[in-house]
């Protein structure tokens, strides 16, 4: 099979030649089997690769099977983190139907395990307490009234 | 005789003798787990494999690691050589395929480090004649030409680059590159003459 050029070939063929001339450096080969030899004498010293050097070694040049396993990942958690909502929101309502059966509505911003006891609920449910603050539609007036000014919303609009 | 490895001050056997063995009756010790008939077969072939290695990286660090692993597990499957080619041939490729393997997990780092290599050039008056007269750049050095050699191997193909190195520096014959990468001849050729074809053209305006 021949060249388009020959000459250029031929020149090319000289160049390449060039290589033959990169060497290492001297004595560079008059320890070399000594290091091999020594190598398989004491396998310790040779490192093991690691399972997850292993893992982040092949995905070095995989980036698509790094996404992958990456969205595989996120995923997962995201699927964990609905289901145990649902196991969640599913015990509240159990409860509830447990504390509707006693004719007693909790308060929704206790939590649940204070709510088992449906009598302590029934009984601290108008008490304002830390756990069980008054919370009401309208602010309260010394909110946005504490110098007794007059207050109103501005708005760009006519 | 003065023996000139710490390995080989074991075995009773002469140098002389030792030199003349077949590579057969070498093969056979290193499978029963003769260390000191391993080291002979490394250093017959030592300086061939890193060679190779060497023009597929391009890195001194990167060829002595190589070269060493590539012996290393030579030694530790020797006993599947059955002897169906030679053992160069078998060596040659367990070498090539740990460093195609390690040159894909090196595809983003494509620098070279040709420093710490020893250019021996400058005591060739054809190429200091081919450097002088028939490039462009009358200026231009051994060190820079190879430099640009370099270049233009890195952005060959592992393939085609492992072909240029096997046929055109190490002086292999085709039958031998193609037992060596598993290919048939045809395919050797062919990627010989693009390969070729590639150069060519990186290299352009060294080689009018």
């Amino acid at each position: 099979m021949s060249s388009p050029v020959p000459e250029d070939f031929e020149r090319l063929l000289r160049l390449l030649a060039l290589k033959r001339s990169e060497l290492p450096p001297p004595g560079y080969f008059d320890d070399f089997s000594f290091h091999v030899i020594a190598a398989l004498r004491n396998p310790q010293s040779t490192p093991s690769v690691t399972w997850w050097k292993f893992w982040v070694a092949d995905y070095d040049f995989k980036p698509v099977l790094a996404g992958a396993f990456a969205m595989t990942v996120c995923g997962l958690f995201l699927l964990g983190l609905s289901i145990s909502q649902i196991l969640r929101d599913g015990s509240t309502s159990a409860q509830l139907n447990v504390h509707s059966a006693f004719g007693v509505v909790p308060s929704p911003m206790l939590p649940v395990e204070s709510s088992a006891h449906p009598m302590m609920v029934s009984m601290n449910a108008n008490v304002p307490s830390p756990l069980n603050p008054v919370l009401s539609e309208e602010p309260p007036d010394f909110l946005f009234n504490l110098h007794g000014s007059n207050i109103m919303r501005t708005s760009f609009q006519r | 005789m003065i023996m000139s490895d710490t390995v080989m001050e074991k075995e009773p056997q002469a140098p002389a003798q030792t030199d003349q063995t077949d590579e057969t009756t070498l093969v056979r010790r290193v499978q029963r787990g003769d260390l000191s008939a391993y080291d002979e077969l490394i250093r017959r072939y030592q300086e061939r494999v890193y060679a190779t290695i060497y023009h597929m990286t391009a890195n001194h660090e990167d060829t002595n690691d190589l070269a060493q692993e590539s012996f290393i597990k030579a030694f530790q499957v020797i006993k599947s050589f059955k002897g169906d080619s030679s053992f160069f041939t078998w060596l040659y490729r367990i070498a090539v395929n740990k460093t195609i393997n390690y040159l894909k997990q090196r595809k983003n780092r494509n620098h070279m480090s040709l420093n710490d290599m020893d250019f021996n050039a400058e005591h060739d008056p054809d190429l200091v004649a081919m450097v002088s007269d028939k490039t462009p750049h009358r200026a231009l050095n051994l060190a820079e030409l190879q430099g640009k050699l370099n270049e233009a191997m890195l952005k060959l193909s592992e393939n085609h680059r492992l072909v240029v190195t096997l046929h055109d520096i190490q002086g292999l014959p085709h039958e031998e590159i193609s037992a060596i990468m598993g290919c048939n001849i045809g395919t050797v050729r062919s990627r010989l003459f693009y390969a070729h074809q590639q150069l060519q053209a990186y290299l352009a305006d060294y080689l009018k």
